[in-house]
């Protein structure tokens, strides 16, 4: 009787386990996580006329397109899969099976497209980086945000405020923190300086987008600000992020660089770099970080640009070149050459180039900022080059080469919407000098949108000081009266060629700015970077550069900007970056920070009537975000970094929170 | 559902657990050990229990283990049967997984 007892037991302990385990089959869902929008989706009503924004709903008269792409190896390139195309057919929800099989021991990649009745894209959301195996169950979310413009991370649209991707700074904010993605697609930030606890942050955290949640991770090995954080790839799931430089808790520069690995949790030490540097920049190209220049313990700008690296595990850190001036507060872009051969075997040749900055770092406003000929270096691992350049005209009207720009924001854009691809080099923010003598000067935010080009001789001849004073002609015209015109760079008028134009033409345009009379930079004098008018002398061929640069006026004063590409759809005529403004004071204290602004520049060929030739426009896209602020919110920073994913997100940080801005498509 | 799962089981392993490895205590030595020859007198009324110290011990040397009272073995059994309706049931439904959904809500 006891041993009949035992075995019934045991058979039944057995089936209960086997009962408990019965739900792994390998499902994977995937919720869409929307914005915020107080209330609006619940009484959605189609009419034409489309009175209310329904930006942020998934309404019956929508369209979700979920694009799957996979690899088996970790280091492959994504490769499409499949795609599923949802009516939807409700206003309330929506629930669809998008695939049979996922393959087991696949990495997978997950892109979403929203598009409205009239068939314009209205949100895209995405996930990398996911591992699947059919024993398991997967649930993951994907949050949605408007197309080119940004949204406030939440995981629960109905409580923003108590599901919200939050980082540890608090409201005041933070200057000098620093960030990187991960190859999965989870942000690493770090440090800065916190004006709610009056101390620079020791403290590093990880967002993951697949489950919009954030954790704390090992705090840095000291307390830094104006540091350098920048992925590197090492062949593993997640990669590493190096992480170093900058100011730590004493006021000391420091020299040490670690690599942080998200596996493991831990910092391991680098070879030192030999000098001490704070305000250095990192960029990250074909897997390997470039470390640039910096300003050292003296103040004086660093000309040093080293190279970190993973070889079958192992770091190195090796020096890569030297500039020829020595600077820090300056930006990077990536502007390498790739070649794809007949197998699809990709090769990267690294350049960059290094824009603006100071020859030294001192209290803002007494900085020394980086002119001449070598306001922009052109990088690449045999030579160390100043980019030549001018205006359309073959000068420098814009006196970009004797103001110079400390602190701007840039990156390079492919504009593939030609035979050959081509790429620009846009640059926004940052402040400068402005005054006729190296006596009497102001110090004002950078009121100018700069795009540099490869001089393709499209430049008008025979240029004379009395056709520029006309104004249409003029590429930093702000004049309203030719749409075509470069000069007209009202960045609110996004519409009907905008591709995220989502047909609601109603009351969405906070940032109208037509009237930019305030921040007209063609009004303020002969030493204004973005007149372009009087320049008094007659100005060289422009066929002796290499590059030339058109300007059209900010709505926006961003002192201290950081800018990332956002993934924009082949072909399209129309390129996107965004830009987390910052403050628009110079001074990085307390009293100086300000809402967290954030918008989408717009990048486009427009054709000049008067030079006859096609320039490129550059303009602050329209946002559903009045004041491109966040309205819900009362977090405010002075500077903060911006990262971008493989799915061509883009992430602005720095702040209490973490906002989403809409990519178009995947690069 | 899975909760009410470990819960059953947790008590299935209890009632294997404790039948199985719980050792019966040796019986301690108790009565009256009569001797062949010798005389044996008891005093008082046959039929009367009361305060009978013998009695007593008696009761305590035919005390039953917890593992072998009714209410165990019950229980345990209406565990058992329980245990594995729920194993059939479970390991034998053939209900679809979710499978792989794409679902939102505009709430």
């Amino acid at each position: 009787m006891k041993k009949m007892l035992f075995l019934s037991l045991a058979f039944s302990v057995l089936f209960a386990l086997v009962s408990c385990d019965s739900g792994n089959t390998g499902d994977f869902r995937i919720s869409l996580k929307l914005p915020t929008d107080n209330g609006v989706c619940q009484g959605f009503e189609y009419d034409e006329d489309m009175e209310e924004d329904y930006t942020y709903c998934i309404n019956r008269t929508d369209q979700v397109l979920l694009s799957i792409y996979s690899k088996s190896e970790i280091n492959e390139d994504y490769v499409y899969a499949d795609r599923k195309l949802i009516r939807v057919d409700s206003n309330k929800n929506g629930k669809e099976e998008f695939t049979r099989s996922l393959k087991k021991g696949t990495f997978y990649r997950f892109f979403v497209e929203v598009t409205n009745a009239n068939e314009k894209l209205k949100m895209t959301g995405g996930v990398d980086g996911i591992y699947y195996d059919d024993s398991k169950n997967y649930s993951v979310d994907i949050f949605l945000s408007a197309v080119g413009d940004f949204t406030r991370v939440v995981r629960d649209r109905t409580n923003p405020d108590g599901t919200a991707l939050e980082s540890y700074i608090d409201t005041d904010g933070a200057k000098g923190s620093a960030a990187a993605t991960l190859k999965n697609g989870d942000v690493f930030m770090a440090g800065g300086y916190l004006f709610d606890y009056e101390e620079i942050s020791q403290k590093a955290m990880i967002f993951d987008m697949a489950k919009l949640s954030s954790k704390e991770v090992k705090k840095l090995p000291m307390p830094l600000m104006d540091f350098v954080a920048s992925f590197v790839d090492d062949g593993t799931e997640k990669g590493k992020v190096v992480v170093g430089l900058g100011r730590t808790g004493d006021g000391t520069t420091v020299s040490q660089l670690w690599y942080y690995d998200p596996e493991k949790d831990v910092y391991n030490l680098l070879p030192d770099m030999g000098v001490a540097v704070e305000k250095a920049k990192a960029i990250t190209i074909d897997g390997a970080a470039y470390i640039v220049g910096g300003c050292d313990s003296n103040g004086n700008g660093t000309t040093g640009v080293y190279k970190v690296s993973f070889a079958n595990g192992v770091p190195s850190v090796e020096p890569f070149a030297n500039l020829k001036v020595g600077r820090c507060n300056h930006a990077l872009a990536d502007i390498s050459d790739v070649e794809i051969d007949e197998n699809g075997v990709k090769t990267v040749t690294p350049k960059f180039v290094v824009v603006g900055g100071s020859i030294d770092s001192k209290n803002e406003g007494a900085e020394t900022p980086v002119t001449g000929e070598n306001f922009i270096e052109i990088v690449s691992a045999d030579k160390v080059e100043p980019l030549s350049f001018s205006s359309r005209n073959g000068g420098d009207d814009s006196n970009l080469m004797k103001t110079g720009i400390i602190a701007p924001s840039a990156t390079a854009i492919t504009m593939d919407d030609r035979e050959e691809s081509e790429i620009v080099i846009a640059v926004a923010g940052g402040y400068l000098r402005d005054g006729d003598t190296e006596e009497e000067y102001n110090w004002v935010a950078n009121p100018s949108l700069v795009v540099f080009s490869r001089n393709s001789g499209a430049t008008k001849k025979n240029y004379k000081k009395d056709e520029v004073d006309t104004g249409d002609d003029d590429p930093a015209d702000t004049g309203d009266d030719d749409p075509a015109d470069t000069g007209d760079v009202e960045p609110a008028d996004t519409g009907d060629d905008d591709p995220a134009d989502t047909g609601d033409t109603g009351d969405t345009e906070p940032t109208d700015t037509g009237d930019t009379g305030d921040t007209e930079p063609a009004d303020t004098g002969d030493s204004d970077p973005a007149d372009t008018g009087d320049t008094g002398e007659t100005p060289a061929p422009a066929s002796s550069t290499a590059w030339v640069y058109d300007v059209n006026s900010s709505p926006k004063s961003c002192a201290r900007p950081s800018m990332a590409v956002l993934g924009s759809e082949e072909k399209s005529t129309f390129k996107y970056a965004a830009v987390n403004c910052g403050t628009s004071k110079l001074e990085r204290d307390k009293r100086s920070i300000s809402n967290q602004v954030i918008y989408v520049l717009q990048i486009k060929r427009v054709k000049d009537s008067d030079l006859g030739v096609e320039v490129f426009s550059s303009s602050v896209k329209d946002t559903l975000m009045e004041g491109n602020v966040d309205g819900e919110s009362d977090a405010r920073m002075a500077d903060g970094p911006i990262v971008s994913n493989g799915l061509g997100q883009v992430y602005a940080l720095g702040g209490k929170y973490v906002y989403l801005v809409g990519s178009y498509a995947i690069p | 559902m899975k909760v009410f799962t470990k819960l059953l089981v947790t008590l299935l392993v209890i009632c294997i657990v404790f039948p199985a490895y719980s050792q019966e205590e040796p019986q301690p030595q108790a009565g009256v050990n009569l001797k062949v020859g010798e005389n044996f007198y008891f005093e008082g009324n046959i039929n009367d229990s009361a305060n009978d110290d013998k009695e007593e011990s008696m009761a305590e040397i035919q005390k039953t283990p917890f593992y072998k009272s009714t209410w165990f073995i019950t229980t345990c059994a209406i565990i058992v049967v329980a245990g594995a309706a729920v194993g059939i049931y479970f390991g034998t439904r053939t209900e679809e997984p979710n499978g792989k959904t794409v679902e939102w809500d505009n709430k």
